[in-house]
């Protein structure tokens, strides 16, 4: 179990240290912003496929970007909805999980 | 490295990815292997730029919106100005059913999401590799691998040779373009392997009803084109109607209920007015598409009048 103190501590790249990579994570880490506002809106409105198709980029994209409990996280959102029948609040659990690990991505 | 190899291009890469976010990390974590890259957001744009600027390699996601990935695959494998371009599939799912689709509907390579790059990198060189040997190899060699007829190499090089000759001598000289009616349907209904039978067996008619001098080739896919050197139109016309009706009453012994029909058209170089290889090939192609649109399964004949194909006018009488 994550305390509470994890739970503001701050996720950082893997890549942070590539001159190259910096500014796409930059622009990765604002687009998460966006990414978890559109996801919260997806959920409310129960869009099941929405949803799942918002966790499967993450999942794809996340460890390429340096931010592999992102994708882990994803991956489990993911599955979680594809055995959920359609009830998105039988994977609150995992969706707060992604939402609050994309809040804490910093470069 | 050689000079030739300096002078070489830079292969091309399109990446097809709904995502923008995938396009910017690929083309930093791919920045030092050579390519040039091309951006696709969805598969009706991955189809434009595959036909219009004739990638490498094309690397494509699975999981798009409207357009799938697979679906997308399905009509780059369709097109003869697409087709051999190779794909690699990029999908987030690992599933062994949607791999074995993907191969099936003409994947060369698959690499699962989130990528490892280093693995990606790799299969990316290996796919260019096998592309440009098979390309080599299909330059080198002469002939068809599943029809046993001359290849489409062989065809331009010939065709260019004898036309040389016809207009050295003023000679006749006819292409037969032809094509199988319908065969994507016979494929999706009786499967590719009956695809393949309905290749080799239409080869073994052209063998058959052909003169010694005439000179078949697998054009592409389902599409042949023959020379037949000092022939008029009006002889190249009965020949392929002969070969015509020779598939027309054709059984296969595995598929009892398959009925095979081809499309014809036939060009007589000097007739079509064209002097290079590129238009008369033109000329008797826009031939045999009048035979199509005329209800398939009939020889056309290029009338210069109209610059089309027509019916000719030794059978319509």
């Amino acid at each position: 179990m994550s305390s509470d103190r994890d739970r503001e501590k701050p996720i950082v790249s893997s890549f942070r240290n590539d001159p190259d990579m910096v500014p796409i994570i930059e622009e990765f880490v604002v687009e998460l912003s966006e990414r978890i506002a559109s996801m919260r809106r997806t959920f409310e409105s129960g869009q099941v496929e929405g949803l799942q198709r918002l966790a499967h980029q993450l999942k794809g994209a996340g460890s390429g970007y340096g931010y592999e409990p992102i994708t882990q996280a994803a991956a489990k959102l993911e599955s979680a909805i594809k055995v959920s029948t359609g009830d998105l609040e039988s994977v609150r659990g995992q969706f707060e999980e992604l939402i609050e690990l994309c809040q804490r991505a910093k470069v | 490295m050689t000079q030739q190899q300096q002078q070489e291009q830079a292969p091309v890469l399109l990446l097809v990815d709904d995502a923008p976010s995938i396009h910017r990390l690929l083309a930093v974590k791919l920045k030092d292997e050579g390519l040039e890259f091309l951006a696709a957001f969805s598969g009706t744009e991955a189809i434009d730029l595959a036909q219009s600027q004739q990638p490498s390699l094309i690397l494509l996601d699975m999981n798009m919106p409207e357009m799938s990935g697979l679906e997308t695959l399905r009509r780059l494998k369709a097109d003869r100005k697409t087709m051999e371009i190779p794909v690699i599939i990029l999908s987030g799912n690992t599933d062994s059913d949607e791999k074995v689709r993907a191969f099936e509907a003409g994947a060369m390579d698959y690499v699962t999401k989130p990528f490892d790059v280093y693995e990606l990198r790799a299969r990316i060189q290996s796919a260019l590799r096998i592309h440009k040997l098979m390309h080599l190899l299909e330059k080198r060699a002469q002939i068809d691998g599943l029809t046993g007829l001359w290849n489409r190499h062989y065809f331009n090089e010939r065709l260019a040779a004898e036309l040389n000759a016809a207009q050295r001598s003023s000679a006749a000289l006819s292409l037969i373009m032809c094509d199988l009616d319908h065969f994507k349907k016979l494929n999706d209904g009786f499967g590719h392997p009956a695809g393949d039978a309905v290749l080799q067996t239409f080869a073994g008619v052209l063998q058959q009803e052909l003169r010694t001098y005439d000179i078949p080739c697998r054009y592409g896919g389902e599409e042949f084109a023959i020379i037949l050197p000092g022939t008029s139109a009006d002889e190249a016309v009965t020949v392929a109607d002969r070969i015509r009706k020779a598939l027309d009453v054709k059984t296969f012994r595995k598929y009892p209920e398959m009925h095979v029909t081809g499309s014809f058209g036939c060009a007589d170089q000097p007739v079509t007015g064209q002097t290079d290889a590129a238009g008369w090939i033109e000329a008797a192609d826009r031939t045999l598409y009048s035979a199509k649109q005329g209800g398939r399964n009939r020889v056309h004949v290029f009338d210069a009048a109209s610059a089309t194909g027509v019916p000719p006018m030794a059978l319509v009488a």
